[in-house]
């Protein structure tokens, strides 16, 4: 059989950040696997800029950001397959692909990393009622007709869902000449950013119906419209119903991790992330098998997938050079008040230089609020928030050498509003650390 | 007379919510802006707001159907219509490179449009 | 001119076309919808039932018991999956035991082998996802589990291979008679027929009133249905049941033969014969009644809710009967359940009515020597061992390119599917014929592959590619 040091599930941002990084630290035999034509994933279908501020403060649209990947792994030379889908992954990290030109393979490979990225909710998964014509799509689906194939999925449209893809979908329909009549929106909130709000709804005096969601999808053949209605204390206001007229219906309620090669490889699942338990290596609880990106837990930022892809990729670089760690002092991290998840859920102790970085959601929005860092119950690290919101992915930075020195068994992570009463309860600890 | 506005900054993914106050002089008073380029976002909101302009055009004889384009610079949000009139009216064939100019010059402005993706000619 | 003409494409027209097709006669079917199996056939529970609860003084009765020992011969003829299953109907409260009761004394006169009564442990030991509150169950082993419209494309396909035509996209608008002859006006088109088998489902009273009084009407019941994913597929050992009650509906949860767990149906009256939209309402019902029967109920894994139109006649059986004032025009309508379960012996009777109806104008008819009754289904590339991919693949490379990443299902397959006869032109075609867009992602992956896939196997340009009739358009325009 086949063996590499290094195959990597999926050729978007995630895995080639990580490939890439990995043959940076020396990894030879690596090969990335891509079920589309070409590398780039999602991104290549994503034509609008703000991709980049961080990694490369330039603000570039989606191909632009993927293709400096693309340049690079084509420059060190990386192998990988198009046109190929990994079929399975065992717990002994032997892949099995399939393309039209290899038939069937199975690989052994040394480190496996899982970058997979994320599917859409489909509309049969909200329970949305009324008839199943023609005309419902997924924004991401829309989005591939539209940028990819070049086809408009409709001409007269209502988004179902404010969260980025949604809004973006909002204003890219109406550039191509559909009119979009209304975004709406379930949570007394809006799901993506503030920006996109504007540049994408506002811009166009496309409304946002917060507090609303779809009772009926109507329509024989194709949509012919979709009845809104207010909701309240997560219940349908009655009388409140509006019927759209409308040709199509766009969904953008939720971004799901792809992880069912992770599931059937025995990897375990985080409920609260729906991404693998990983460790402050980004690995999963099968040792050598890795995860980073949309896989891991859907991002905002590709920006923000580059920085975790590029750490998974040094991590296996290290677990391939022979780097290995008892996991003796594992402390979990522990998603507080208002917190939905942290990632990683794990942290080996022994495996931390000075600083650890975790990435978080919050439930709700908070304004003037601070995250708490406790570390058995103790407070280690206040961070104050001007706002928090769950569109917005947060990473907190703490300080390891508590960690280091005790047998820290959880570390929390909450959400409180300013003006607590443990201020001083904080300053104490500090001054008794400094004294020991 | 003084107006304020209150407005979105879309610079960064943070949208600082700034509180912009136009002056008898033209000028503009900003506040709550993060960093100074919300500032200057306020000031051009207020007397010319700008977007960037992405949007794709068909490609000849190209691997694939369709090329992602940008505006070099941020247009005028009043013209996007005519802006995007103009660019899909521009022809392209394959092989393309990212970066590659397409467009000149839009609506006599110093705007360009440029490939935003490499697209190999169909085999 | 044919010699039978059978209007409806449904499992039940296609039965009695493929029982026609052992004969030296002509058939033609005609279907007003873009596909086979489009209809009622579609959108039911799939359950073949073993008659524990058949009234034996009637068609639905007789038909059940012949139809249940014919589906296993049937489904091995056809290359169609069937899977034995049991059926256990609990009672959660003493009014519902009472009727479980007398489910289990008319098994024991309907002689259904091996039916008992099960105490609330024996329940729980069978099906330990089932509430502690289960008063009690019904149990027969027996019964079985099929794909409706699986079993509809390989009767079609086999019916097709013994020389059996189809019409599809064709709506009936007028039937008349002169002397022994029908006309058939069906698209603009005349289509004449000596014998006129009428299994339009739930337009059959409409095509009746062609040529006769009204005989019958068709009362139109609407079952509302959840498809849960494969992952759920072991939460439930055999077909399990809700007994309903004066004052509770009964639903089931119905495992399929492809894996996933179906929670319905709900039945309610319809609005009309059209409208086959889910009410929220009903949708939020059906969850509580199930959560109140199962624990643990996984309702995260729900991927789909449709609804089934199902055509009951206003009459206490199936009506199947020549007409007296048009003799050679066959009514078989009103076929709700157990239909799927009758299909193969109402098949075979209405070919004994057939032939009485030639028989009668003088005319013999003969058994068809070249009759083939085996069908083999089409690839799955799933379902294969490695080698077999793995030639598959080096004999036709669309065999390695994996469209619906969640069935796994390859370009190869629905290249195959859409060229098959009755090959699938529409992307719903595509689905029931492949499973592509069945998964978790409900067709968020592939949909607009098989759309890519479609157009260039039917020549057709992306706007014109349809879900499923012919307004179904999937993409309005192309982008400037």
């Amino acid at each position: 059989m086949l063996t590499y040091d290094l195959v990597v599930v999926g050729g978007g941002p995630a895995g080639m950040a990580a490939a890439i990084e990995a043959a940076k630290n020396g990894i030879e035999k690596i090969l990335v696997l891509e079920r589309e034509p070409e590398l780039g994933g999602i991104l290549q279908q994503c034509i609008h800029t703000g991709f980049g501020i961080h990694i490369f403060t330039e603000e570039l649209s989606g191909p632009e950001y993927a293709q400096r990947f693309i340049d690079e792994i084509e420059t060190r030379k990386i192998e990988y397959k198009l046109n190929t889908t990994v079929l399975s992954v065992s717990p002994e990290k032997q892949v099995c692909f399939v393309n039209p030109t290899d038939g069937c393979l199975t690989l052994q490979a040394r480190a496996v990393i899982l970058a997979m990225g994320c599917r859409e909710r489909p509309a049969g998964c909200i329970g949305v009622a009324g008839t199943r014509p023609a005309g419902v799509f997924t924004a991401g689906t829309a989005q591939r007709y539209i940028n990819r194939e070049g086809y408009l999925v409709g001409k007269k449209a209502v988004i179902l869902g404010s969260g980025d893809i949604g809004l973006i979908m909002a204003r890219r329909m109406t550039l191509e000449g559909a009119k979009v009549l209304a975004v709406v929106e379930l949570q007394p909130f809006p799901g993506g950013l503030n920006r996109n709000v504007v540049q994408c709804l506002d811009d166009f005096g496309i409304p946002l119906l917060i507090n609303h969601t779809i009772t009926e999808i109507q329509g024989r053949e194709r949509v012919d419209g979709v009845v809104v209605a207010e909701v309240k204390d997560g219940a349908v206001v009655p009388g409140t119903e509006t019927r759209f007229d409308c040709d199509t219906l766009l969904l953008s309620v939720g971004l799901i991790p792809e992880n069912e090669l992770s599931v059937a490889a025995g990897v375990k699942l985080d409920e609260a992330s729906r991404g693998p338990v990983l460790n402050e290596s980004l690995e999963t609880n099968i040792a050598g098998i890795f995860a980073c990106g949309n896989v891991a837990h859907v991002h905002d930022l590709v920006d923000f997938v580059t920085a975790e892809s590029r750490k998974a990729g040094q991590c296996a670089a290290a677990y391939l050079n022979g780097l290995r760690f008892s996991g003796q002092n594992l402390v979990r991290t522990v998603p507080g008040n208002g917190v939905q998840y942290i990632v990683p859920q794990l942290v080996r102790a022994e495996n931390v230089g000075e600083k650890l970085t975790f990435l978080l959601r919050v439930k709700q929005p908070y304004t003037d609020a601070e995250l708490v860092v406790k570390a058995d119950g103790v407070i280690q690290e206040r961070v104050k928030k001007k706002r928090l919101l769950p569109g917005i992915m947060e990473k907190i930075t703490v300080d390891a050498a508590a960690l280091a020195n005790r047998n820290v068994a959880s570390l929390s992570i909450e959400v409180r509003k300013v003006g607590s009463s443990d201020t001083n309860k904080i300053d104490h600890l500090h001054c008794l650390s400094a004294r020991v | 007379m003084t107006q304020t506005r209150s407005i979105t900054c879309i610079v960064c993914p943070l949208g600082c919510k700034i509180s912009v106050k136009m002056l008898e002089n033209g000028g503009c008073l900003a506040a709550g802006n993060g960093c100074k380029n919300g500032g200057l976002y306020a000031e051009t909101e207020m007397t010319n707001p700008v977007r960037m302009l992405t949007t794709t055009i068909s490609v000849r004889n190209g691997a694939i159907e369709r090329l992602p384009v940008r505006t070099d610079k941020a247009v005028s949000k009043s013209k996007i219509p005519e802006y995007l009139q103009t660019i899909k009216r521009i022809k392209v064939e394959a092989p393309i490179k990212m970066g590659e100019v397409i467009g000149w010059k839009l609506l006599d402005t110093d705007v360009c449009v440029i490939a935003a993706k490499n697209i190999d000619r169909f085999s | 001119m044919y010699d039978v003409a059978v209007i409806g494409a449904g499992i039940i027209g296609v039965s009695i076309a493929r029982a026609l097709a052992q004969c030296t006669l002509t058939v033609i079917v005609i279907e007003k919808d873009n596909d086979v199996a489009n209809e009622a056939t579609m959108a039911n529970s799939g359950i073949i039932y073993n008659g524990y609860n058949a009234k034996q003084d009637k068609l639905k009765g007789a038909f059940t018991f012949r139809g249940n020992l014919l589906y296993e011969e049937l489904c091995r003829e056809l290359d169609v999956p069937f899977k034995r299953a049991g059926m256990v109907v609990a009672a959660f409260e003493e009014e519902g035991m009472e009727k479980v009761r007398e489910l289990f004394k008319k098994a024991v006169q309907n002689g259904t082998p091996h039916s008992c009564l099960l105490t609330p442990e024996e329940v729980m030991a069978i099906e330990p996802n089932i509430s502690k509150n289960v008063a009690g169950a019904f149990y027969s082993p027996e019964c079985g589990i099929v794909s409706p419209w699986e079993l509809t494309f390989a009767l079609a396909e086999n019916a097709i291979e013994n020389g059996v035509e189809f019409r599809l996209g064709a709506e009936v608008t007028d039937v008349m008679k002169t002397n022994d002859t029908f006309r058939i006006i069906a698209n603009q088109k005349e289509i004449q027929a000596s014998c006129v088998i009428n299994c339009a489902g739930m337009y059959a009273d409409k095509i009746n009133n062609m040529v006769d009084e009204p005989q019958f009407k068709i009362k139109p019941k609407k079952g509302q249905y959840f498809v849960l994913d494969k992952r759920a597929d072991q939460f439930v050992n055999n077909i399990v049941s809700r007994q309903k009650t004066e004052t509770e509906k009964g639903f089931m949860m119905i495992p399929t033969v492809d894996g996933n767990l179906l929670i319905g149906p709900l039945n309610d009256d319809a609005e009309d014969k059209e409208s086959k939209k889910t009410s929220l309402e009903t949708l939020h019902k059906l969850k509580r009644l199930a959560a109140s029967t199962f624990d643990n109920l996984p309702l995260g894994q729900v991927i789909r809710s449709f609804s089934g139109l199902k055509a009951k006649a206003d009459v206490e059986d199936f009506f199947i009967q020549e007409s007296k004032q048009a003799p050679g025009f066959i009514n078989v309508a009103g076929i709700n359940s157990p239909g799927l379960t009758c299909a193969p012996a109402i098949a075979e009777h209405v070919r004994e009515m057939v032939k009485t109806v030639f028989v009668n104008r003088g005319v013999a008819v003969a058994a068809n020597k070249d009759f083939n009754p085996v069908r083999k289904k089409g690839v799955s590339f799933r379902a294969l061992p490695l080698a077999e991919q793995n030639k598959l693949i080096a004999a036709n490379p669309q065999y390695g390119s994996i469209v619906c990443r969640c069935e796994m299902v390859t370009e190869g397959e629905i290249v195959e599917a859409i060229h098959r006869k009755p090959g699938a032109t529409t992307v719903k075609g595509v689905k029931k014929r492949t499973r592509a867009g069945m998964g978790r992602c409900q067709g968020g992956f592939c949909s607009s592959r098989v759309v890519r896939i479609l157009a260039r196997e039917l020549q057709v340009s992306l706007e014109n590619v349809v879900y499923d009739e012919k307004n179904s358009y999937i993409v309005a325009k192309r982008v400037e």
